[in-house]
Order: C-alpha cells, then structure tokens, then sequence
C-alpha cells in the first residue's frame, strides 16, 4: 500500500461526503414535487399515458404498476433484440441476439442488473444498445428510486397504505433526475475522450503488420448513465477497463463518484424525509465503514500479492517504477489502489461496472467484491434498492435492540409488530435462498459444471458469484465461468428477476404496512436511531446475518483459496 | 420455440409477483385483525 493510493481513496471519500447533502437536497425536491422546470413536458406525458398525477396510490397498486411496467418492457426488449437484424442502425449487419441471451438480457437491464453474457461490441447494434439497453439503464434506475421513495413515505407518513403515485415518481426520477445528470455527466466524459459516434468499425493496421478491427459507437451518452444509475452495462465487453470507456484518471474518478452520488444523497433525502436528519447520516455513517473496510482489506490483499510470485523472484513490492502486488487482471493505467476502490465501489452500489478483473484479485481480495454483495448491496447500494435494502436491515435492527430490552419495537414512532417482520424476513431470506440454491443446483449438474474454467475453491467462487450478482442485481462477473450456455442464461435470467421483483414486493408492503401506523411520540424508552450506539448495532446486525447465511460457502470457496495459497498451491 | 417459452415463462413470472403482491397484503390483513383481537 502506497501513500499515494490512501490519498486518492481519501480523495474519494471526502468527495463522497461533500456530494451527499446537495444531491440530497436536489432528490428530495424531485419526489416532493417542488421541482418544476421541465413541468410542461411532465404533463404532456402524464396527459399522453392517461396518468392522473394526483392520485395517491394504496401500495397494492404502486406495486402492480411496477410490475405491470417492468413486465411490458422486459418483453418489449425482448422482441427488439430478437429483431435487432430488422431494425435501424446496425452498420456491422449483427444478427438477431440469440433467444436465451435476449432472455437473460431483457430480464438483466429491465432489473438494473445488467450481468453480459454476450460480447457487446459483436452483439449489440447501435439501435440496440440504444433504444433498450440505455433506457432500461434509465427505468430500471428510476424504479429503483420509486421502489426506495415508497418506502420512505410509508415510514414518514400516516396515509392508510398510500404511498405516492408509482407513475408520477418514474417520470420525475427519469425527467428531473436521470436524464440532466446524465446529459451533463456525458459530455464531461466525452470532452475527456470518450468516444461518442455512429461510425462503422475502424480496421486498422498494427505496427506489428496485424489487422485489428476496432469498434465504435455512442458510448459516452451510454457511460454516464450506466454508473450514475448503478446499472454497470458496459459497452464494450472489457467494461470499464476499455480506454473508450474509460480513458482518464479523472473519468475513473468521476466513475466512481457518479456510482456513489445518488445512493449517498438519498441518505440525507430519506433523514429529511422522516424529520430526523441524524438518523439520515447515521445510514450514511454505517454505509461508510462498510465501504472504507472493504477498501482497506481488498486494498491490503492486492497490495500483498501472491506470495508464490514472490517466492520466484517476482518484485511485489511498490516503488517509482513498479505498482507491486497483484497486477493480474488490473489496468497498468489505475494501478491497485483505484482497482481495489473501483472493486469495492461497484459492489457496494449494485452496479457492476469493472476497470479490473476480479476473477484476477487474490482470493481475500475477491472476496470482499462478493461478501459486498452478499450483505445485500446496502453499502450505498443501488439506486434507491440501497436505501431500501438499508432500511429492512434497520427494521431488524429496531425488532432486535426492542426484544433485548423488552419494550414493543419502534422505529421513528411506529411500531414494528409482526406483519412488518415477516415482510423484513421475506425479504432478507429470499435473498440467500436464491443464490445458495441456485449455486447448489448449478455445482450438482453436469451442466452447471460444464461452464467452468477453473478447478477446486475457485472454481466455487465463480459459480457462487455469478449467482450472487445475479439475485442482488450487480451484473460484474467474477469472469472465469462461461455464461453463454442455455443453462446459464435461463437460470441468472430467473435469479435476476426473483432478486429483483421478489424482494420489491414484501419491502413495498412494509412501506404500506407502516403507513397505516399512528406515529408516536418519541418518550424516554425509545430506542435512539441517531448515534454511534445504533450505527455499531446496524453494522453488526449487517455483518451476522451475512455472515451466518454465507460463511459455509465462503469457506469452501475464497477462504479456503486463500489458505492454499499461502501454502504453496493455486487453482 | 425458445422465443415461446421465455416469453410465456416471463408473463407467468410477473403474474406470480402480483399473486405474491395479493398474498403479502393478505398477510397484513390478517396480522392485523390478530394483533388487534390480542390487544
């Protein structure tokens, strides 16, 4: 580890904390409807959709438009990559995408999980990439948000089950949120070199005399979206390691930072929301440890290295002319500190995005990638889902601390009885059924087996991770196992759309559950949700329950990795 | 055939999700008359 690379993770950070109250405030102006910029536009299309913007809607039917919607468009998408050959801007004439991948990739962008299993640049053409897979970057972001702003109403308010109207917060998270942000983001990104183009591909003339076949395309508009909405699609297969997609030292700052905004800010929105500020940066606090702990392991390990590359003579240490520890996988151009934080970043938010290979990350250091995810991807998380996953581990919380003194839990007023545990348990088991049972069937048939291409532990935690991207909707690969099979692709096309949807349904419930709640009147016995007390609880609720689901295969996947590597034998 | 089943696999997913919508309220109803019975 390098003075160096600690300055720029700090440098993140402390830009991390300086962008959350003002993204903060400019969310909570979009959901309260004090924004009003782009209103004409606003009401032509609520007026062209049939949508009555003030109605307030009972949770039963938020949660029915957002399946109704998501439904729609998944299959829309569906039916365009299967026509992408019929259809406009396909300079490269690709075909029609395959009937398993278009599944695996309707189900992947309409859930923000945005897992590729195909090669973008040999797959996807312009109209593709385009008109589905950037506006599903939009939707599937905006749903996110709705998902997160329900919740939050739910426990701010007393409104009989009403928690806003899903159609009204789609538009103004699109038109106010997504779409400025990602217009202004665009075009810094292109002005740092970015490409953004039409072109067909360049064949070009190596200087060892080869022909290599370079492709093209509007990426810039596709970047910025794709980290600011956590969704992490890359372009190109090679992602955010590609130097079109990520030419700079500043890009893959302004990468990161774009991950982090949002899911940062709503921290501050959603403390504001509930009048209790302190509350707000008490998640933000508990999300920053996780965060800067993550860091500092995968940090530590990469920095180390294999101690196998040592032991024959490799230089692993860092000095002026060489990074040291762990190069494998990982862009000269970033070094280990910015792989080790972009890593953490992309899995703590689910967004999936990747400038190195985690398959290449030394077992320990692949590991965080993972648990990150395991833990629910609540460490900032995905676009409203962190909030929203954030929030269930705090009704857990509340539940545990009200049983250790024996009082009837209360959160922020509201009691917390047994429909709001039972929603908070769907949610929080669904989560670890869909990933371990996934894996178990997958490393259990031969066709699950068929994809790897590693042995032993390794070859566990490939499987392991691309069900655990899948079910929390991450969409980074550990890389390693090969997707493009029927089995793959239909079983992480499923996962996908159970980790998404079938944890939406039980937490918009609690939303709905808690909103028919009085609102009582904080008294001596109440637990406090604001200081370093509740923050320590929180974490430690986050860490045990992922522990105890997860440890049994993380021990037979990285754990027990690491152990053979410091003994001599690698897989 | 495969653009059939996935797409009849699909609208058989979101149904359940709202069936699952339907169950979830249920269960809030239920809870909710037991715990008002108990107090």
């Amino acid at each position: 580890m390098t003075a160096n690379g600690w300055l720029q993770i700090a440098i993140f950070s402390l830009l991390v904390l300086a962008l959350t109250r003002p993204m903060g405030l400019y969310i909570l102006r979009v959901y309260d409807g004090t924004m009003h910029w782009l209103s004409p536009l606003e009401r032509l299309i609520y007026r062209a959709g049939g949508v009555d913007p003030a109605e307030d809607q009972h949770w039963t039917r938020y949660a029915a438009s957002l399946l109704i919607f998501s439904a729609a468009t998944m299959l829309l998408t569906y039916l365009a990559l299967r026509m992408q050959r019929l259809l406009p801007l396909n300079p490269q004439h690709l075909a029609a995408v395959t009937a398993r991948q278009s599944f695996e990739t309707s189900a992947s962008f309409t859930t923000n999980t945005n897992w590729q299993s195909y090669v973008g640049e040999t797959t996807m053409s312009y109209f593709s990439q385009m008109t589905q897979l950037a506006y599903h970057n939009f939707m599937s972001a905006a749903v996110g948000m709705c998902g997160a702003i329900a919740l939050a109403r739910g426990i701010a308010r007393r409104s009989a089950g009403r928690l806003g109207n899903f159609w009204v917060d789609l538009v103004r998270g699109t038109l106010y949120l997504f779409v400025p942000l990602s217009i202004v983001l665009a075009l810094v990104l292109a002005q740092q070199g970015v490409i953004q183009n039409f072109s067909a591909y360049v064949t070009a003339k190596t200087l060892e005399g080869a022909t290599q076949v370079i492709a093209m395309g509007p990426v810039a508009s596709q970047e910025a979206i794709k980290q600011l909405g956590t969704n992490g699609g890359g372009f190109f297969n090679a992602n955010a390691a590609h130097p079109f997609e990520n030419p700079t030292p500043l890009t893959n700052l302004l990468s990161m930072l774009a991950i982090f905004a949002i899911p940062a800010g709503i921290t501050w929105t959603y403390g504001r929301m509930v009048k209790n500020a302190r509350h707000g940066w008490a998640l933000w606090s508990a999300m920053f440890v996780l965060f800067f702990a993550g860091t500092l392991i995968t940090y530590r390990a990469e920095a180390r290295g294999n101690p196998l590359h040592a032991a024959r003579g490799v230089n692993v240490v860092a000095s002026g002319g060489n990074p040291g520890g762990n190069m494998e996988g990982k862009e000269v151009r970033f070094g280990i500190a910015n792989s080790a934080l972009y890593a953490t970043v992309t899995t703590d938010a689910s967004c999936g995005a990747v400038n190195a290979m985690h398959d290449s990350f030394t077992p320990v250091g692949g590991m965080v990638p993972l648990v990150n995810i395991q833990l629910g991807e609540l460490i900032f998380g995905g676009v409203g889902s962190g909030l929203y996953g954030m929030l269930i581990m705090v009704v857990l919380t509340v539940f545990i601390a009200g049983l250790m003194v024996g009082r009837t839990p209360e959160y922020l007023g509201k009691k917390i009885q047994a429909p709001e545990v039972q929603m908070a348990m769907l949610y929080v088991l669904a989560f670890p059924a869909l990933i371990l049972l996934g894996a178990a069937v997958s490393v259990m048939l031969p066709a699950g087996l068929a994809g790897l291409n590693n042995a032993g532990p390794h070859g566990l935690s490939e499987i392991l991770y691309a069900y655990t991207s899948a079910a929390g909707n991450n969409g980074s690969a550990f890389a390693g196992l090969t997707g493009t099979t029927y089995f793959y692709n239909t079983m992480l096309g499923t996962t996908m759309l159970f980790g998404r949807f079938a944890l939406f349904v039980p937490m918009i419930a609690l939303g709905g559950f808690l909103s028919s709640k009085k609102i009582a009147p904080a008294s001596a016995g109440t637990f406090p949700v604001t200081g370093p007390l509740f923050v320590m609880l929180l974490i430690g609720v986050i860490l045990i329950i992922g522990a105890l689901t997860f440890f049994p295969a993380l021990a037979l996947g990285p754990v027990v990795e690491q152990l053979s590597m410091a003994a001599g034998r690698v897989f | 055939m495969y653009d059939l089943l996935y797409i009849a696999g699909t609208i058989v997913f979101f149904a359940l999700m709202l069936a699952y919508v339907a169950g979830c309220r249920s269960l809030g109803r239920d809870a909710d008359a037991a715990a008002e019975k108990g107090a």
